[in-house]
């Protein structure tokens, strides 16, 4: 049974006297056990929606269902349902309270726990400590004293003891140097396979989306414009933004290269072109493009894309200067 | 050939720590040359940056060694530092902060125009638009008359790097000058930074952690641990054929599978031998001792581990 189903959720924030339309119609769906990368730049929209997810925000409009029910009316009715859904941050040192031992900020959580004995409580902080790989001399550290890396293990370790089905990982490398990246996220894997939680791992960086994500969601604006497995965005990229994003990452073939592959920067949320929010950088960009904004279709089974144009491969007729690789 | 930028023996001390957090580093940049100097965080790849700039934080001293810039000395031991604006410029990873919020980008830029070339009010308004023109800035007259605050990173970015190009500058030091861009304008800032060089013929050191950039974009790489450069070579050789085993390491954390079981150590300031001996897999006794310098290939290929010594004798 599907653990998480997202069906047209809009948010809406007023910023300035401006809407900011955050999130624009998003379906998606998340089954236990599984992980979606969420992928993006800023201003996409991917931690709003990431929030709707995590029951602290709730949507203008449309539905956010865990089990089938409200997830934010159940969060803020029901202290067990909150349990089932958690939330690990970018900056570990920024969740964390600074004042709180390790041991202090994993037991907090069990506060909400009732019927526990203090044996069981005790038995549960030794079991989550060793999933997460940290040896109980870190108990009485506080954040300050530990690593990057070790903090990030930490503020996991606090998500995992309530126990839930989900976890919304927020940018939770971005901020880790590339070795403590690598092991965070195998870190992650085997948490995974061990407790069978499933993740949404928010993320700008497509080189980890492969070594985690069962599927990839790509959004923009708002928007999710593609979703697949890893595996098939890669090969075969449908839309004219997922290629530009897999383009523009920097890989280890070592040597000049090409670099600009699309024009421009992300327009503001509050000011959105007509028609497909895209079509201003968009190389491939056709009169349709600015009368009807696509839909997400599903042309092949698990492959969906939002481009008038999709599958195409650019022609000489669109803008010269763009390369795609 | 004199080098654009040539630092010698550099030793960095802090106050709060014993040992130097820079202990002789050497390396020189070339013009139309683009260096990437890279290392984990707490490397020292910034403080590497600031002491060329002249622009240690307070408790930091040059404590040995020299920097020059086409020959010309700009900072060395107990000397305060004669660096001009000609000589190096800085473009920061937050260039909000490195620009002034309260003045219009065209006053800043008329400013450094009118100081270092002399020009005239009129002529220097003409020579910021002709600079924004040139890093990629098609509305440039609305930018000049914006505040930093209105702008997106990637154009803050842009007129950082007019900023630098104002000053005329033989060196560019750029500090993770991409890290707060998209993935899609980062590209549009290293288009522009190869641009640039090849127009100029400055030199850049491109101080960052992420490999890949660095693979496509830089000439030469320089390896930073503690303190300590481990190597160094042309971009080829050292990321195609590293020599030094913490070289080797970094590679492999961004092309093989981590693992979870591992916890991850940070450098060990009171070691007096190699830095890296403490996380070394190949560590033995001779490590307690400074490694030396050693070329290991052609056009300057150093690294500075005892294995290598080893090899070459």
């Amino acid at each position: 049974m599907t653990l998480i189903e997202v069906r047209q959720a809009h948010k809406t924030y007023r910023h300035h006297g401006h809407d900011v339309l955050a999130v624009r119609g998003v379906d998606l769906t998340i089954e236990p056990g599984e992980t979606l990368a969420l992928v993006g730049e800023s201003g996409c929209g991917k931690s709003t929606l990431g929030r709707l997810l995590a029951g602290t925000s709730r949507a203008t409009s449309g539905d956010v269902l865990l089990d089938g029910r409200d997830l934010y009316s159940q969060c803020a009715s029901d202290r067990t349902a909150r349990r089932r859904v958690q939330m690990v941050f970018q900056h570990p040192l920024q969740s964390l309270n600074p004042r709180f031992s390790v041991e202090s900020t994993l037991r907090e959580p069990l506060r909400l726990q009732r019927g526990l004995s203090p044996q069981a409580r005790t038995e549960r902080l030794r079991e989550t400590m060793g999933l997460v790989g940290l040896d109980a001399e870190y108990l009485r550290r506080r954040p300050t004293e530990l690593s990057g890396g070790q903090q990030q293990r930490v503020a996991l370790a606090r998500a995992l003891m309530s126990d839930p089905e989900l976890i919304v990982l927020d940018e939770p490398t971005s901020s880790l140097d590339q070795s403590v990246r690598r092991r965070t996220v195998a870190l992650l894997r085997q948490v995974q396979e061990r407790t069978g939680v499933a993740y949404l791992f928010i993320t700008h960086d497509l080189a980890t989306v492969p070594q985690i994500a069962h599927r990839v969601a790509v959004m923009y604006l708002g928007r999710i414009v593609e979703e697949a497995t890893p595996e098939r965005l890669f090969a075969q990229p449908a839309h004219p933004y997922t290629r530009a994003l897999i383009a523009a990452a920097p890989t280890m073939t070592v040597g000049r290269r090409e670099w600009e592959v699309i024009r421009g920067e992300t327009p503001s949320a509050s000011d959105l072109p007509r028609g497909c929010a895209f079509r201003d950088r968009c190389p491939m960009a056709i009169a349709r493009c600015a009368e009807e904004a696509p839909l997400l279709s599903e042309e092949l089974p698990g492959h969906r894309v939002e481009c008038h144009r999709a599958w195409e491969t650019p022609s000489s007729s669109d803008r010269p200067e763009v390369m795609y690789s | 050939m004199v080098a654009r930028l040539e630092i010698r023996d550099l030793t960095v001390r802090s106050e709060s720590r014993q040992q130097p957090v820079l202990r002789g580093v050497s390396f020189s940049v070339e013009p139309g040359q683009i260096l990437g100097l890279v290392g984990e965080s707490g490397s020292g790849k910034t403080i590497t940056g600031l002491a060329v700039m002249g622009m240690l934080p307070s408790g930091f001293e040059i404590t040995g060694g020299h920097v020059s810039v086409l020959g010309r000395e700009i900072a060395s031991a107990g000397r305060p530092s004669a660096r001009k604006a000609a000589d190096a410029t800085m473009v920061f990873q937050n260039p909000l902060g490195a620009l002034n919020p309260t003045m219009r980008i065209g006053k800043q830029l008329i400013r450094v125009l009118r100081r270092n070339r002399g020009l005239a009010k009129h002529d220097a308004h003409d020579a910021a638009l002709e600079l924004l023109q040139r890093v990629g800035i098609s509305g440039a007259e609305r930018v000049l008359a914006s505040y930093p605050h209105q702008l997106s990173g990637g154009m803050t970015q842009r007129v950082m790097i007019a900023v630098a190009l104002a000053c005329d500058s033989a060196v560019i030091i750029a500090d993770e000058p991409t890290t707060a861009l998209d993935v899609t304008v980062q590209a549009q800032i290293f288009d522009l930074v190869t641009r640039v060089v090849a127009e100029n013929g400055c030199s850049v050191v491109l101080v960052t952690h992420d490999l890949p950039a660095v693979a496509q974009l830089c000439d030469r790489v320089a390896v930073l641990y503690a303190g300590q450069l481990m190597e160094i070579g042309d971009a080829h050789a050292v990321l195609e054929q590293p020599q030094h085993p913490y070289t080797r390491f970094l590679l492999d954390s961004v092309t093989k599978a981590g693992d979870p079981n591992v916890v991850d150590l940070g450098p060990d300031w009171s070691l007096t031998g190699c830095r890296y001996a403490h996380r070394c897999p190949l560590v033995h006794d001779a490590c307690l001792s400074v490694p030396d310098a050693v070329p290991v290939g052609p056009r300057g290929h150093v690294v500075s581990c005892v294995l290598a010594e080893a090899r070459v004798v």
